[in-house]
């Protein structure tokens, strides 16, 4: 034996073969040299063994230094699991104003004030809270509506950094919010705290209009732009944040949503699917649409906005970044819908208004609607140990290590993939699920590969697009 | 060239590979990935396994399926030889790697 072959997983792709290792490093081998490496038979001056010892798929000599070098590495990527729970969300109230299309928490009525948190059910949030081990402390608050329970925002917030005196840890606060019922005395306050924002822009007037409509109105568009300036006075340029949610109806439209990001003042936008939860899992039908057709638009998209890049207008796509640096860099990105093991309750979890304690903000969706299978405790009764530490988050957290799930063991994309059993759950029943029939995995799979295709043409200018987004600045073309 | 894939029935197909090249952990692994187009029931005989494809809907292509499978039989198998040479040293490296967490 001439060299060591080191842990790693293949798949063809592109008439090549993708190798990538433990740590997602990664290159294109010709079937004629994949067979040669794997038969021990490539020599030391070949290039295709220079390759292969860079990114160490093999070792030469030295093995227990490329070994502990490897372990360095991983356990970088694996970061999230020494910070333990540093999301935490918090449901305000499930009241709210807007009527999505696709609502995925079942809201409230407006009136329906037995929806809201009350103050001592977030007094013992935030106790819970502080009993996580990790030193960054993100609260989002979510809804329905959170703004419509503004008082218990403020009562949290105030709790958390009085007891933050004491305790020393960073925090980060934001608010998930429709904007519509934000005013100036409210961004006064909020920016006495450094609150950001995180709103919702479906695309252009009509596709927003058509998949957000308000309570009220139908046009809540002009009202959202209109506070999103606001809030800009208020908190300053870079505060506010903006998501999409992909229907039927807006499928189609991907270069006019970005358009209109871009229109907006925001510099990134992340395409999402649709996520099979609460109205949008009742009115499939309507809002629905094949995987396969989000994946072919998708990349359309993606085109378009590295060509935007290219032209010289800074502007990336949060998916995209989110995979390229889990290809291009060493780091963990921290993403919970994408992580293994999964980040269910460990990198994330919710709250609801009833302090309920919810796995993932998923986990939350479908218990209102009825099945509360990932709900770990309440606040009110559980301890923090029977939370997070319970023998049932364990089973969990054991069944969502794509290392050990079938087909994910094997893939050769799974280090820059994760586990979701919440969907799995969702989709098929069952929380490993089948890999064959996920729309997830096919989703993930055919991304991660048509970036992969990008990057394996190595041309110059999609480089620099892609390490732009990585490095969230833009580079001189 | 011997028979390989024999057509049983106008919607089922068998598929003969020798044990002597295929483990059966790479036939299960294989199979999995096809679980979605396919019934399929594995019967291993002797020096040889059998794999019986029954398509589930119409749409299906029997043929190109055993065709692709063959393919998809030999990848598994390099994976798990390959992978057989470095196990102990996935096993060492994510030791090393928790090590300092690890009570």
């Amino acid at each position: 034996m001439n060299y060591q072959i080191l842990p790693y997983r293949f798949e063809r792709l592109n008439e090549n073969i993708f190798l990538s290792n433990e740590v997602g490093e990664y290159l294109f081998l010709n079937n004629e040299n994949f067979n040669r490496f794997i038969e021990h038979k490539l020599q030391p001056e070949e290039k295709a063994f220079k390759d292969l010892k860079s990114k160490q798929i093999l070792a030469d000599n030295n093995i227990d230094d490329v070994i502990e070098m490897l372990a360095t590495k991983y356990r970088t990527k694996k970061h999230f699991l020494t910070e333990f729970t540093a999301l935490h969300m918090v449901v305000a109230t499930l009241r709210c104003n807007s009527n999505c299309s696709y609502c995925q928490v079942s809201k409230k009525d407006l009136c329906d004030v037995n929806f809201d948190m009350t103050k001592k059910t977030a007094k013992k949030v935030v106790e819970k809270i502080f009993e996580s081990p990790s030193n960054n402390i993100k609260i989002e608050f979510q809804g329905g509506e959170p703004l419509l329970n503004f008082e218990i925002i403020k009562f949290i917030i105030e709790k958390v950094e009085w007891t933050n005196l004491f305790r020393k840890k960073n925090l980060e606060f934001v608010i998930c919010t429709n904007l519509t019922s934000i005013d100036e005395k409210m961004l006064k306050w909020l920016k006495g705290h450094k609150v950001y924002i995180s709103t919702s822009i479906d695309g252009p007037k009509e596709l927003h209009n058509l998949n957000r409509p308000l309570h009220d109105i139908d046009n809540s568009y002009d009202l959202v732009t209109e506070k999103i300036k606001l809030c800009r006075t208020y908190l300053g340029n870079d505060s506010v944040s903006a998501l999409m949610t992909t229907t039927s109806q807006t499928l189609n439209y991907f270069k006019e949503i970005i358009d209109k990001y871009i229109e907006l003042g925001f510099n990134s936008v992340f395409l999402r699917s649709l996520n099979p939860y609460g109205f949008a899992k009742k009115d499939k039908h309507i809002l629905s649409y094949p995987m396969v057709d989000f994946i072919e638009n998708y990349k359309k998209a993606l085109d378009y906005i590295i060509d935007l890049n290219i032209k010289g207008k800074f502007f990336s796509e949060g998916y995209a970044s989110i995979i390229l640096t889990r290809i291009l860099t060493p780091f963990s990105t921290g993403f919970v819908d994408l992580q293994s093991p999964a980040g269910i309750a460990i990198s994330g979890v919710i709250y609801d208004y009833d302090g309920d304690v919810y796995v993932s903000d998923e986990g939350r969706m479908l218990a209102s609607v009825g099945d509360k299978k990932f709900k770990i405790g309440n606040v009110e009764i559980n301890s923090y140990q029977e939370i997070f530490n319970g023998d049932y988050l364990h089973e969990l957290i054991e069944n969502s290590i794509a290392e050990s799930l079938p087909d994910c063991a094997t893939c050769a994309f799974l280090s820059y993939c994760g586990a979701d059993p919440v969907r799995n759950y969702s989709e098929q029943g069952d929380i490993i699920g089948n890999r064959t029939i996920s729309e997830i995995c096919k989703k993930n799979k055919s991304i991660i590969q048509y970036i992969l295709s990008l990057l394996q043409r190595n041309e110059k200018d999609i480089n620099k697009v892609f390490w732009s987004w990585i490095a969230r600045k833009s580079f001189e073309i | 060239m011997k028979e390989i894939i024999k057509k049983i029935e106008e919607n089922k197909l068998l598929l003969t590979v020798p044990n002597s090249i295929y483990e059966k952990e790479a036939i299960l692994n294989a199979s999995y990935k096809y679980t979605d187009k396919c019934y399929i029931n594995i019967e291993p005989i002797e020096t040889i396994t059998e794999i019986y494809f029954q398509k589930k809907n119409e749409s299906i292509n029997l043929e190109s399926i055993a065709l692709d499978f063959g393919n998809e039989l030999i990848d598994q198998q390099i994976r798990l030889t390959t992978g057989r040479e470095y196990k102990v040293i996935r096993e060492e490296l994510v030791k090393k790697a928790f090590s300092s967490i690890s009570k």
